[in-house]
């Protein structure tokens, strides 16, 4: 039997709090409620239980040794789930380059906030870059195509501009280095992360 | 140097615009230069970011377009250009070289254009070329960076001119491009029309 409670299981954008301590995880849960969904996990079993293409942002706490981060991260790559990665961790503790932010205990309400908040920009605007990107493409297939369908040719040009705002707006929010990260993560681990002049 | 173009205010308006030509060698930084001063006025800041070309030759097209005024800022590849252009380097001025090493990430590419963006002077960026970062990484993570890339140069008002060479990609390419841009300037013969 799972220990996740799941509070929403249809919604997309999900926090999951994977958190041992009982009251810890009560107060992050709360703070974030608000303003996401969440789902919550007391150890590791539970967490890998809950973690599916629904989940956003997955907030893990590195105090103790309750959760494996390792493991967690594996499911990017096994099961090609796109989310991204806090810690809750002491002050001064050292920082893991394959996270994509912290929160520093005591939890501050706002840093909690602003921190779930900026990894949430970070995924919304990777995947409406990709649908961006995929519906480009099909626009420009009928645009070239040899039998022109002007009807088509305008909803996709509707659909590109619509989405083009939304995605500029979210990009906007966003620092140069999440921009960045956030468009092309996925290939960091490909050839195509890296230059490769010799291709030229 | 050209100096009456009339490029309309989707141009004039735009905060990145596709630069298609046919193959133009070295000349991409001269078709940049002639759109960004098209409207007579002269940028205080200009980067240039060449993937496959030389810097050197990419700062020297701008000092001597803008005179020594400016500053200019020169990002480039390190690999097979560095040494030739190190041998023959041409008194340029005071302009910025940089090289990022070719085992960097093209999140470190980006990292490093977007730190030389000057929300405080009106800036113009420069990129040769989009023919040569989709020949190292790819059409989609291309599409993408450019994205990124964009969304930059837009938040900090600077204009971007983005150089593609358009002999080099089917129609279909040119058209998934041309939806990241505010506005795709067409040149037929090297001259921006």
């Amino acid at each position: 039997m799972s220990h996740a409670t799941c509070d929403v299981t249809v919604t997309s954008d999900v926090v999951l709090v994977c958190i041992a301590d009982d009251d810890l995880r009560r107060d992050v849960t709360a703070t974030l409620r608000s303003e996401w969904p969440v789902r919550t996990a007391y150890d590791e079993s539970a967490a890998r239980a809950s973690l599916d293409e629904s989940v956003s942002v997955l907030l893990l706490d590195l105090a103790d040794d309750t959760f494996d981060i390792d493991q967690t991260l594996d499911r990017q790559d096994e099961d090609g789930i796109a989310f991204e990665t806090a810690a809750l961790v002491d002050r001064h503790a050292r920082t893991d380059e394959r996270l994509d932010g912290y929160v520093h205990k005591p939890v501050s309400t706002d840093e909690l906030r602003a921190t779930v908040d900026r990894l949430h920009r970070r995924v919304q605007y990777d995947r409406l870059l990709g649908r961006y990107y995929s519906i480009a493409t099909e626009y420009a297939e009928t645009a070239s195509a040899r039998q022109q369908d002007p009807p088509e040719l305008t909803r996709l040009r509707e659909r590109l501009f619509t989405l083009r705002t939304r995605l500029d707006d979210i990009a906007d929010g966003l620092d140069d280095a999440d921009a960045f990260d956030a468009a092309l993560g996925e290939y960091e681990d490909d050839d195509v992360g890296d230059f490769s002049l010799d291709d030229l | 140097m050209t100096d009456a173009f009339d490029l309309g205010p989707a141009v004039d308006d735009a905060a990145n615009v596709l630069l298609a030509a046919p193959g133009v060698g070295n000349g991409a930084d001269r078709l940049c230069g002639d759109l960004a001063t098209a409207d007579g006025d002269v940028p205080e800041h200009v980067v240039t970011v060449t993937i496959a070309g030389s810097p050197i030759e990419s700062a020297k097209e701008w000092r001597d377009r803008l005179g020594p005024g400016p500053s200019v800022s020169s990002l480039a590849i390190d690999g097979m250009t560095r040494s030739a252009a190190a041998q023959s380097a041409p008194a340029i001025g005071a302009a910025t070289i940089e090289y990022i090493d070719s085992s960097d990430t093209v999140q470190e590419l980006g990292r490093r254009i977007a730190a030389k963006l000057d929300d405080e002077r009106e800036t113009v960026v420069c990129f040769d070329s989009i023919t040569d970062l989709q020949e190292c990484l790819g059409q989609e993570p291309t599409f993408e960076f450019l994205h990124a890339l964009g969304s930059q140069v837009r938040a900090t008002g600077a204009t971007g001119y983005y150089y593609i060479d358009r002999t080099l990609h089917d129609e279909e390419t040119m058209t998934l491009y041309s939806t990241l841009f505010d506005a795709v300037v067409e040149t037929g013969n090297g001259t921006p029309e």
